[in-house]
């Protein structure tokens, strides 16, 4: 599921930049995969089959529309299986396993497991909340320079400056909603929505640029059953739980299976522990 | 304010350094104009790049006290072997000279032979080669130290670029950079990290800078639940 929505995406950021860049390119290379679940939550088993959905309309009145399945298993240790239908047949499947303190990606076609220590998961998830503080002190400046109304000096992940821009003048605004509980899926869910509007002018744009972000999750299972991204530069793209059922999942479905030959994916070796 | 009172300035800012808030609003509003100071602003931090492009090339770790154990450990056995008795008894240059010689081949005969390795190796980990994957040319290919048992000294395997290394250090890796509009997307809750190929245009233009000049480079993107692309980063 995850992958081709995310090949399409990454190609769409590749194909702007390489025609930005005037340079040819064909594609995206994917190499390796590993699993990373954000938290690990015991005692609260299900299973459901995830739903993703992409339109966009283009300029011309043409639309992209992608769509991709897969399902979702968690038992009561806090297991995660997910599975993501391939458009050649068959599934992708990887499994985090927080007890054993491994992550697995089987590939059905080699019969191939990649095992990754569970400690690079958290240590990936840590150097990207490290990206956002950085991102986020980044924009405190930027607002403290606002205040003073002048311009704002723009330094890249090395500490060099990479440019001086002007921050002044409108910028965007954010707004965020608690949305009242309902059920989805047989589950009940609390929802939030998150606008982010830039004015008119900001970045050339005649009218106000308005994306607005719907999430609903499940305080039972802390799980998302429902997300609703509208960009109007991107199109909308949700993401749904659906046949949500409770109750463990037969274990097998947390191991390799014994056919598989077992290699490293050999992401670990590159985190700083 | 001149073009002559900011040229160090330039020089600066392209070097990383930072003016005062207020001096750097007055040096953007002079090259903002000055298309001589715009220029001059690109050149240097051209130069920057260029120059932190090279001390990445050139630059050997220092070297790692295992290593330097281990090295030596490799000759004092060599030398044993050449005398059969402690090399510390040895005070004969001719002989000295020969365990040298001896050692000497030895070395040169463990870097040929991870150069060959290093040709047909990539990035393995404790179970065996990655699933399709090739270095990108430039980017420097990564190869285990030998195996237990091996002739090979540990202290000689190649890391990056041939520079020696300590084989028990973990490489580091570049920082991830959040992917753009990600800041807006929906909850991370689960995804995956891919590694793959992407043209250096596409992390350059989100700040990551490759270490050499190249039109391909291995980076690490995490992509969400959905499907979407949230930080990305360069593999070392």
């Amino acid at each position: 599921m995850t992958t081709k929505f995310a090949l399409g995406v990454i190609a769409g950021v590749v194909s702007a930049a390489s025609l930005a860049a005037q340079e040819p390119w064909t594609g995206v290379s994917v190499q390796v995969k590993m699993p990373l679940e954000a938290k690990t939550l015991k005692g609260a088993p299900y299973s459901a089959e995830t739903v993703s959905d992409r339109t966009q309309v283009l300029a011309d009145g043409n639309r992209i529309v992608q769509h991709s399945t897969g399902r979702v298993y968690r038992d009561a240790e806090g297991r995660v299986r997910r599975e993501e239908d391939r458009p050649s047949g068959g599934a992708r499947v990887s499994i985090t396993d927080p007890v054993a303190g491994v992550s697995w990606s089987l590939d059905p076609e080699t019969h191939v497991a990649f095992r990754t220590s569970s400690v690079v998961n958290t240590t990936i998830l840590n150097k990207v909340e490290a990206a956002k503080v950085e991102v986020a002190r980044a924009a405190a400046a930027g607002a403290e320079s606002r205040r003073e109304g002048g311009d704002v000096a723009v330094f890249g992940p090395a500490g060099g400056l990479v440019e001086l821009r002007r921050r002044g003048g409108a910028t965007e605004q954010r707004t965020a909603d608690v949305l009242t509980a309902r059920p989805i899926e047989g589950v009940m869910a609390e929802g939030k929505r998150t606008t982010v509007t830039i004015p008119a002018g900001a970045i050339g744009n005649v009218q106000p640029l308005v994306t607005t972000t719907e999430e609903w999750t499940s305080p039972e299972l802390q799980v998302l059953v429902f997300t609703d991204h509208k960009d109007p530069r991107e199109g909308q793209s949700t993401y749904r739980l659906v046949n949500i059922t409770r109750g463990d999942p037969p274990a097998s479905l947390f191991q390799v299976p014994a056919d598989y030959t077992i290699r490293e994916t050999g992401i670990r070796r590159f985190e700083r522990q | 304010m001149t073009c002559a009172s900011i040229a160090s300035d330039l020089v600066d800012l392209a070097r990383g350094l930072s003016p005062d808030a207020e001096r750097a609003r007055a040096i953007e509003r002079h090259v903002r104009d000055c298309a001589d100071c715009a220029a001059r602003l690109d050149r240097e931090r051209a130069l920057s790049a260029d120059m932190r492009r090279l001390a990445d090339d050139t630059l050997a770790p220092p070297l790692d006290p295992t290593q330097e154990a281990a090295v030596l450990a490799a000759f004092d056995t060599a030398q044993m072997r050449s005398f059969g008795r402690s090399p510390k008894g040895s005070r004969s240059f001719l002989k000295r000279a020969s365990a040298a010689v001896c050692v000497s081949g030895a070395v040169a005969a463990a870097i040929a032979w991870m150069l060959v390795r290093t040709s047909t190796t990539v990035a393995r980990d404790d179970g065996g080669p990655l699933p399709s994957v090739s270095a990108p040319p430039s980017i420097g290919l990564i190869v285990e130290p030998p195996a237990v048992g091996s002739n090979v000294p540990s202290a000689l395997a190649p890391h990056r670029r041939g520079n020696l290394a300590a084989p028990t250090t973990p490489i580091e890796s570049t920082r991830f950079v959040l992917w753009p509009g990600a800041d807006d997307l929906p909850t991370f809750e689960s995804g995956h990290l891919v590694r793959m190929q992407l043209p250096a245009t596409v992390v350059a233009s989100m700040g990551l800078t490759p270490t050499s000049h190249v039109d391909v480079v291995e980076a690490d993107v995490l992509v969400d639940q959905g499907g979407f692309a949230r930080a990305v980063r360069l593999v070392p």
